[in-house]
C-alpha cells in the first residue's frame, strides 16, 4: 500500500444524480505513468474530475498519499500535492507566461522555492523561458499546453492529473508533448495519471493502463497486454475495424 | 480662428482632462467588477453619488470645513462610503444570486434594481432633510487660480484632481503587476475556475475587487462634487459615459482608463465647438457618448483600445 500514491475504491461520481463513472478501483504507484483510455464519452475525463473533486462523489473513496481525500475540495488537494491540468481553459490567457507560472505556485510563500520550481519548468520546457513575458493567450496551441502542464508543476506535486493534453494538437506536436512526460518524470520523480484519446500513443509511453467503457473499468495491464487482447482491439479500432470487416463481407458475397 | 475660440478650446481641453480622468477611473472600477464577477453593474453609478455625499457627510460631521484636513476627510468619507455600498451590494444581492446560479442577464436586472433602490433611497433621505441636501456641493473651497503662460488658467484643484488620478492609476498598475494579490485578481478575472484550482481564494479576491471599485467610484464622486453641484441622480447621468468608456476599452483595465480620458476630452471640446459655432447647448453632449457607443458596438464590439497592462502586454 505504501508505494501507491493514489488509489480509489469502488468510486462513483457524476454531475447531477446520475453516475457517469461507477465502481472504479484504480491505483497509481509512486513514479508511475498510468494511462486512462477508452472510447469517446466513456467517462475518462469525468473520472479524473471525480478524483480531483471537481464533481460529486456518490460512493467509494479516494486515497492520496495515505490520506483519505474523498471529500477534500480541489484547492486543498493542490496544497496536498495533487495537480490537475483541465482539458480546456487550462491557462490564464490575460497573464504573461511568467505570471501564469507564479499563479501555479500561489500557495508557496518562499520566493526561493518558487524560483527553483520555475527553473525546473523552464528546464523541461525551454521554449517557455524565451516566452516568459508574452501573454498566455497569444501562445500557439502546443505552447499553451506546455504552459498548462508547467503551471501544474509549479507546486512540485507528487501526482499530476492530465486531461487529454494533446486534444486538438497536430500529431507531430502531440508526440513531442507526450515525449516530454518521460522527461518530467525523470526530472521530478512525479507520478502521472493521463487521459488520452489515442490509445496506442498513450499506452506506448505509460507503464500501465486502464480501459474505461461506459464509466466502468473493463481491463487493466501493461500496454502490450491491453493491445494484444482481440476483444479490446475491436473496441478501440472500433468503427474502422468493423467497417473494414463489413466491407470485406460485402465484397465476398 | 479668433482668440476667443482658442481660449474656449483650451479651457475645454483642461476641463476635458479633469472630467476624462474621472470617467477613466469610473470605467476602470466598472471593468474591474465586470472582469472579476461578470456583472454588468448598472448600480455602479450610485457608488459615485454616494461617494460625493460621503465626502459631504464626513466634512459636516467633523465640523472641519477649512484647509487640507477637510479635503482629506472628504476623501476618506467618499472612498469609505463608496467602497462600503459597493461591497454591501455584492454581499447582500449579487453573491447570493450568483451562488444560486444566476446568469449575466439576471445579474444585470438585479443591478438595475439595486441602482434604483440606492438612488431613490438617497433621494428620499435628502428630501426628508427639508430639501437642503437635494443638491449639494463639497463645501470646502481650497484652491487658487494658476495661469498657464497667460493664455489659460486652471485652478490648483484641477491639478490636485488630475494628480490624484495619476497616483490612483499608478498604484493600481503596481498592484496589478507587482503584487501577488493584484496578479491573483487578474488571474481570477482571466480564468476563475483555474484560479480556484491554483489555490487562490476567489471570494477574498472578489471582496477586494468590490472595495477597490467602490473606492474608485467614491473618489470620482468626491472630485466631481468639488466642481459641480451633485444631486442624487448625478451618478446615474454619468453612467452612459462610463459604460461607453468601458465598452470602447473592451473591458480591459488600461483600455477603459484611456477611453474614459478620450471621451471626457471629446465631450468638452466638441460640445464647446458645437455651442460656439452652431449654438447647440451643452445639454446635448451625451449624444457624443451615444454615438461613440453605437460606432464601437457596430464595427468593433470587442473594444477599440484593448490594453490589459502597460508593460506586460506584449502580444506576438
Amino acid at each position: 500500500m505504501a508505494d501507491k500514491v493514489l488509489y480509489t475504491e469502488a468510486l462513483s461520481g457524476g454531475y447531477t444524480t446520475v453516475p457517469i463513472v461507477e465502481d472504479v478501483s484504480i491505483h497509481v504507484n509512486k513514479g508511475e505513468i498510468v494511462a486512462l483510455i477508452g472510447p469517446n464519452g466513456s467517462g475518462k475525463s469525468t473520472l479524473l474530475k471525480t478524483i480531483y473533486g471537481i464533481i460529486r462523489v456518490f460512493n467509494g473513496v479516494v486515497v492520496f498519499d495515505g490520506r483519505n481525500v474523498t471529500k477534500t475540495p480541489p484547492e486543498k488537494k493542490t496544497a496536498l500535492g495533487m495537480s490537475y491540468v483541465p482539458q480546456t481553459d487550462n491557462i490564464f490567457p490575460d497573464l504573461t507566461v511568467r505570471e501564469n507560472l507564479e499563479m501555479g505556485a500561489y500557495l508557496e510563500n518562499n520566493p526561493d522555492k518558487i524560483k527553483e520550481a520555475m527553473e525546473m519548468v523552464f528546464n523541461i520546457f525551454p521554449q517557455l523561458k524565451e516566452l516568459q513575458n508574452v501573454l498566455g493567450g497569444s501562445l500557439s496551441g502546443g505552447q499553451q499546453r506546455m504552459l498548462a502542464v508547467g503551471r501544474a508543476l509549479m507546486t512540485k506535486p507528487k501526482l499530476l492529473l492530465l486531461d487529454e493534453p494533446t486534444a486538438g494538437l497536430a500529431p507531430k506536436i502531440a508526440m513531442e508533448l507526450l515525449d516530454l512526460l518521460e522527461k518530467i518524470r525523470s526530472e521530478t520523480g512525479i507520478s502521472i495519471l493521463i487521459v488520452e484519446q489515442h490509445a496506442k500513443r498513450a499506452l506506448g509511453l505509460s507503464d500501465r493502463g486502464y480501459v474505461l467503457v461506459s464509466g466502468r473499468i473493463v481491463a487493466e495491464g501493461t500496454g502490450d497486454e491491453i493491445l494484444s487482447r482481440p476483444d479490446l482491439q475491436k473496441l478501440f479500432l472500433g468503427v474502422t475495424a468493423e467497417a473494414i470487416k463489413r466491407r470485406r463481407t460485402k465484397v465476398d458475397k | 480662428m479668433s482668440y476667443a475660440v482658442l481660449y474656449g478650446v483650451l479651457g475645454a481641453v483642461f476641463n476635458g482632462f479633469l472630467v476624462g480622468s474621472l470617467y477613466g477611473l469610473m470605467a476602470l472600477g466598472l471593468t474591474l467588477i465586470y472582469r472579476v464577477t461578470r456583472i454588468p453593474n448598472f448600480a455602479f453609478a450610485e457608488y459615485i453619488t454616494y461617494g460625493a455625499y460621503g465626502a459631504l457627510i464626513a466634512v459636516l460631521l467633523s465640523g472641519v470645513e477649512q484647509g487640507a484636513l477637510s479635503l482629506l476627510l472628504g476623501f476618506l468619507g467618499a472612498v469609505g462610503l463608496g467602497a462600503a455600498i459597493a461591497l454591501a451590494s455584492d454581499e447582500v444581492v449579487f453573491k447570493p444570486l450568483w451562488r444560486r446560479g444566476a446568469e449575466v442577464l439576471q445579474l444585470l436586472v438585479a443591478s438595475i434594481g439595486i441602482g434604483l433602490a440606492l438612488r431613490y433611497g438617497l433621494l428620499g433621505i435628502a428630501a426628508l432633510t427639508g430639501g437642503k441636501y437635494l443638491e449639494v456641493r463639497f463645501p470646502v473651497r481650497y484652491s487658487s487660480i494658476v495661469s498657464i503662460g497667460g493664455i489659460a488658467s486652471i485652478t490648483t484643484a484641477h491639478i490636485l484632481a488630475i494628480a490624484s488620478v495619476v497616483i490612483f492609476a499608478a498604484s493600481l498598475h503596481l498592484l496589478f503587476t507587482r503584487t501577488k494579490l493584484g496578479k491573483a485578481m487578474r488571474a481570477t478575472a482571466s480564468n476563475p475556475t483555474l484560479a480556484r484550482v491554483s489555490g487562490i481564494n476567489i471570494f477574498f479576491v472578489r471582496r477586494v475587487a468590490w472595495i477597490i471599485a467602490g473606492g474608485l467610484a467614491g473618489f470620482a464622486g468626491f472630485a466631481y462634487s468639488y466642481y459641480n453641484p451633485v444631486n442624487p441622480e448625478s451618478g446615474w447621468i454619468s453612467l452612459l459615459w462610463i459604460f461607453s468608456a468601458a465598452i470602447m476599452g473592451g473591458f480591459t483595465f488600461y483600455g477603459s482608463l484611456i477611453s474614459g480620458f478620450i471621451l471626457g476630452l471629446a465631450e468638452n471640446v466638441i460640445s464647446f465647438l458645437a455651442s460656439y459655432y452652431a449654438g447647440i447647448g451643452t445639454q446635448y453632449s451625451p449624444v457624443i457618448a451615444l454615438v461613440a457607443l453605437v460606432i464601437v458596438l457596430l464595427f468593433k464590439p470587442e473594444g477599440v483600445i484593448r490594453m490589459e497592462a502597460l508593460a506586460v502586454a506584449k502580444r506576438v
